[in-house]
């Protein structure tokens, strides 16, 4: 028994500990209110009861005063943006309290759920149309008062995405805007193998023609630079190209697998062939963001809210990017540019106290009526074309290059559902089986059709197109 | 060939071979360093360089402006700290009612208690997880301690020390007219202070490190102990290398100062509690 | 270690005096089990048995019916290509870095024993990673693994070898968690096998010698066997602690490639907090339970019939 610590040693250590007790007792509890309430699922409507636990003792609300709003999302730079409107609110408006919390994105759409079943989570919350539609389905969204938000505002402007997002008439989000699927390029590189930095691809054979050019490997073969990298949703996107899908959906509504289509197929070997047989593309290379903006890779395939990420991370590179629509197998963007994201604003959450969801109202009434400075700021930073008409005229869409391809790419692009994750998770091991481990297209894909049928029978991508 | 000479031979080929794996134990944490304070530039340089031809601390402001360090640091040792004492200071109740009382029921309520030691978190994390829904200690101090205020192991541990104190010094004082809280205090804690103080030591390390139920449990960025910021730093800055090895640098060189203090208590603390386990 | 416990805790159960407590005594045992108990009954052994009963529920968390649906979750789960990968990787992984995580310490630890000066520098040296931070760890680990830029392939590159995907690649990826794994595992191994080694009389050794021995008579027929209660503590909780990988999944390759690097903590952790199917995620909880007990069982009885003679 060798450990020697003294008496006097130990017993200070416990008095330390019993302080840090008191303290970890004396931090003030987070759950103020909670509302716990029977919701309606899958479409059956319940009588729905509520009961109100208030949990920190203290007087009680008033009829006039708010509560406090809490507004989760994710990315720091662009939540910052919905911060700034709020405190353009409460500077005109002492009795409301708006807190943003930006949240990791990869646990964000852990925390939400739980947290709101717990009654901790946030009133408004910035939505993903992969989550979108569990939350509207779970009968766990507000909708939107008629007399702040018109929703023919919405059905004139955006009639496709109406149609997928409203429910039973009623609104419960609203678009921030559409992302377009982009071609970037690095014009120095271009210039530096010769080519002119005016003219990028626009059919998959000249892409993969200059992609041969503009790649640089050593004398092992290893990539130094890549030709092109493939951001998010290559497969989709090449799919729509070819005028097909990845879902079938029969007459009643099932869906299915349309991986093994023609399209579909055809799409995947091209892919493949980018990494295997052109080698202008590497599955073991940097991350998208840091190929492109640090001039390790030349080109490349991804949706357009990138154009903020360069924009702040890599200054320099950002100022040499041209911008154009994304190559198809014939240069011409008939049926389709590809496939278009949008963009989804906050949703109310049912289950929160009433003065509290009608100051979330108050914030969300303030963010689109009078704060189309803030629109536009958050609509440049992710790249998309603004949802809302004014703010479109905003002179900075103009202006920036890649906003404006953006703008112009988006009205011949195919408007869907974005990719669930799972979809992702199927397409990725899909490429690898082939490219990482030499399987053939069609055995690879014999089993992420398999795999994409059991997680479409789970109820994945039920709104995808 | 004498003994001597081949026991000095063998230990010249015992120092050589520990002096290379040595260097493997100690590189991944001299290339954060480096990383840490090299220039961007040099960061990804080729070949790389072994001593960064300039220092910088740049990695270091902007991990300090762009993560609450400080909180992160406190709110880590505010739950670590009181999550130790108390089941330490348990676990030593436990353990000497175990080891110097005879009841019905108690081996069996002990066995029992020791069996939880064999199932994994991942099998009760989901409803232990929703009773914090319910009792409303999701996303708070109180959820990510209350179910560690006990330790089976810690218990054990507590329970084989105690067997050896004898019986006749707490008879005596029995004897004598003290209580039996007294007798804890007073006669049997001090006499426990090499166990109990290895247990601080070891639940401790153990506690600040947790990973999983505060990634579970904690929802506001304000709570979050050091590790979950971390995770945080790193799916936002991940391509940032510099900035990342001062993040893992700032959450590790202090523990390693602490460790290289107290490096022979701790290992030889591992030694006791490892063997009588 | 939990079941070694068990039996130690029975066989002391016979030396135990059966004396009825006194008034007071009593009073104190029972105000201090009290609370101990409860905690038990709430904390672990509640949540236990419902985990059971989730596993047999479609459980969504946001809605309030939670039907029971049989044993439809453990079909779906083994149905499951990712589960069934989950399995496969976590026993790849808890073997393997247990073994070799063995080998390696009981070699450094044999080694650091046998020298005259600097035993405890060498012995804080390996220890080290036990006290940093996990995911620090996995961070500079992500580092040096990191395909263009990271330490080892830049290494690779000097040597003008073609550089390895460590991370990214179906094939290296499980092995270079490995290789981390146990990097930070080998250190309190050592430490326990030194302790192991310090309690080994020397009079058997000599005899040993006496006999006419060489150093690997003796490791052979005098370390190892009076080694084994150590040796079978490290393979238990070394296979339990290797069972339950989680954070560096999580920080480095979140089960990719290919689901290579997909193992059990980290199945039931996203099936259960990403994707809310908290029903199967019991369920594969469960699975996890009986393997690790299944394991631990036959590693104790293995280990028990090998080396009793």
């Amino acid at each position: 028994m060798s450990m020697h610590l003294n008496r006097r040693q130990l017993l200070r250590s416990m008095a330390v500990g019993t302080a840090g007790v008191v303290l970890a007792a004396c931090q003030p509890k987070v759950v103020e209110k909670v509302v716990k309430e029977t919701v309606i699922v899958e479409g059956t409507p319940k009588v729905i009861e509520k009961t109100v636990v208030v949990e920190k003792e203290g007087p009680p609300p008033t009829a006039a005063k708010y509560e406090k709003v809490i507004v989760w999302g994710w990315w720091e730079p662009r939540m910052a943006f919905y911060q700034d409107a709020a405190n353009a609110l409460m500077d005109q408006n002492p009795d409301i309290e708006v807190e943003v919390i930006s949240l990791p994105g990869d646990q964000l759409w852990s925390k939400v759920l739980p947290a709101t079943a717990a009654g901790t989570g946030p009133t408004l919350l910035k939505q993903k149309p992969t989550y979108y539609f569990s939350f509207l389905d779970n009968g766990l969204l507000e909708p939107y008062p008629e007399e702040i938000f018109p929703i023919d505002w919405w059905k004139t402007n955006f009639p496709d995405t109406w149609d997928i997002y409203g429910k039973e008439g009623r609104q419960y989000v609203y678009l921030d805007g559409s992302m377009a699927n982009l071609l970037m390029y690095n014009r120095t590189m271009f210039e530096a193998v010769g080519l002119d930095p005016q003219t990028p691809p626009v059919s998959w054979d000249e892409l993969i023609n200059m992609g041969k050019q503009l790649t640089k490997t050593d004398s092992a073969g290893t990539i130094l630079e890549e030709g092109l990298i493939l951001g998010e949703y290559p497969w989709i996107n090449a799919v729509y190209q070819l005028g097909g899908s990845l879902v079938n959906i029969a007459d009643d509504g099932t869906r299915t697998s349309a991986m093994l289509s023609e399209p579909a197929v055809k799409a995947f070997t091209w892919l493949c062939e980018l990494y295997t047989k052109h080698k202008i593309s590497s599955r073991e290379f940097l991350t998208y963001e840091e190929a492109i903006g640090t001039s390790k890779a030349a080109m490349g395939l991804m949706t357009s809210w990138i154009v903020g990420t360069f924009d702040t991370t890599y200054p320099d590179v950002a100022a040499v990017l041209g911008w154009a629509p994304p190559p198809t197998p014939t240069g011409k963007p008939e049926p389709v540019w590809g496939y278009k994201t949008n963009v989804l604003a906050l949703t109310m959450f049912q289950n929160r106290p009433v003065m509290e969801k009608e100051a979330g109202f108050v914030y969300l009434d303030w963010l689109l009526n009078n704060s189309d400075k803030s629109l536009a700021d958050i609509a440049e930073i992710t790249g998309c074309l603004p949802g809302k008409l004014s703010v479109r005229s905003d002179p900075r869409f103009t202006a920036k290059e890649a906003l404006r391809v953006a703008i112009d790419t988006l009205p011949l692009e195919k408007s869907s559902v974005m990719e669930s994750e799972n979809l992702n998770a199927v397409r990725d091991n899909a490429i690898n089986r082939v490219v990482l481990e030499g399987q053939s297209i069609e055995e690879s894909l014999a089993i992420a059709d398999q795999e994409w049928n059991q997680w479409l029978a789970e109820g994945d991508a039920s709104h995808m197109a | 060939m004498g003994r001597q000479t081949t026991d000095r031979l063998m230990h010249a080929i015992a120092y050589v071979l520990l002096a290379l794996g040595s260097i493997m134990m100690l590189l991944p944490f001299y290339w954060m360093v480096i990383t840490s304070i090299k220039i961007p530039s040099e960061v990804v340089t080729f070949p790389p360089t072994w001593v960064p031809s300039v220092v910088t601390f740049d990695h270091y402001v902007r991990v300090f402006r762009d993560l609450a360090v400080g909180i992160l640091y406190r709110n880590s040792a505010v739950v670590a700290i009181t999550k130790t004492l108390l089941m330490v200071f348990t676990s030593a109740l436990t353990g000497y009612v175990f080891a110097k009382f005879s009841f019905k029921g108690r081996d069996l309520i002990f066995s029992a208690i020791i069996a939880t030691m064999i199932i994994p978190l991942q099998v009760y994390m989901i409803p232990l997880y929703l009773m914090m829904v319910d009792f409303q200690w999701h996303n708070t101090y109180t959820g990510l301690i209350m179910p560690y205020v006990f330790s089976a192991y810690a218990m054990f541990l507590v329970r084989q020390f105690m067997h050896n104190i004898p019986s006749e010094l707490i008879e005596a004082a029995r004897i004598d007219g003290a209580g039996e809280l007294r007798i804890f205090l007073r006669i049997v804690m001090p006499l426990s202070q090499a166990v109990l103080a290895t247990l601080v030591i070891f639940y401790f390390m153990w506690n600040w490190n947790d990973f999983l139920w505060p990634l579970v449990v904690l929802n506001s960025p304000n709570k979050y102990t050091l590790p979950i910021g971390l995770t945080v730093f790193n799916s936002e800055y991940g391509t940032d290398y510099g900035a990342t090895m001062a993040a893992a640098s700032i959450a590790v060189i202090p523990v390693m100062i602490v460790f290289f203090v107290f490096q022979r208590h701790i290992v030889e603390g591992v030694a006791l509690t490892g063997l009588k386990g | 270690m939990a079941l070694s416990a068990i039996r130690r805790a029975n066989q002391t159960a016979g030396r135990a005096r059966r004396a009825r407590l006194g008034g007071p005594q009593r009073r104190f045992v029972w105000s201090v089990l009290g609370p101990c108990i409860l905690f038990y009954l709430i904390f672990r052994f509640y949540p236990f048995a419902n985990a059971l009963i989730i596993s047999f529920r479609e459980y969504n968390i946001v809605s309030p019916v939670k039907p029971f649906v049989g044993l439809d979750n453990y079909e779906k789960i083994f149905n499951n290509t990712v589960f069934r990968a989950a399995i496969v990787n976590s026993f790849y992984y808890g073997v393997v870095t247990t073994i070799v995580g063995l080998i390696v310490s009981l070699a450094v630890a044999l080694l650091i024993n046998g020298l005259p000066r600097f035993k405890d520098a060498f012995r804080a040296i390996f220890f080290l990673p036990q006290i940093t931070n996990a995911i620090a760890v996995a961070m500079v680990w992500g580092w040096l693994y990191q395909p263009v830029y990271g330490f080892f392939n830049q290494v690779l590159k000097v040597f003008g070898l073609p550089v390895i995907g460590w991370l990214t690649s179906p094939q290296y990826a499980m092995p270079s968690l490995m290789v981390m794994g146990i990097w930070g595992g080998v250190g309190m191994s050592v430490v326990v096998l030194m302790a192991g080694l310090a309690g080994i009389p020397s009079v058997y050794r000599e005899a040993c010698m006496i006999d006419g021995g060489n150093r690997w008579h003796i490791f052979r027929y005098v370390t190892l066997p009076l080694l084994q209660p150590t040796l079978v503590f490290i393979l238990v909780t070394g296979f339990m602690g290797a069972f339950e990988l989680f954070s560096s999944v999580f920080v480095l390759t979140q089960g990719g490639p290919l689901n290579r690097t997909y193992v059990l903590a980290y199945y039931i952790y996203r099936r259960a907090f990403v994707d809310l199917k908290m029903g199967e995620a019991s369920a594969a909880g469960f699975v996890m339970f009986v393997l690790v007990l299944a394991i631990t069982i036959i590693q104790l009885r293995f280990m028990r019939t090998r080396w009793e003679y």
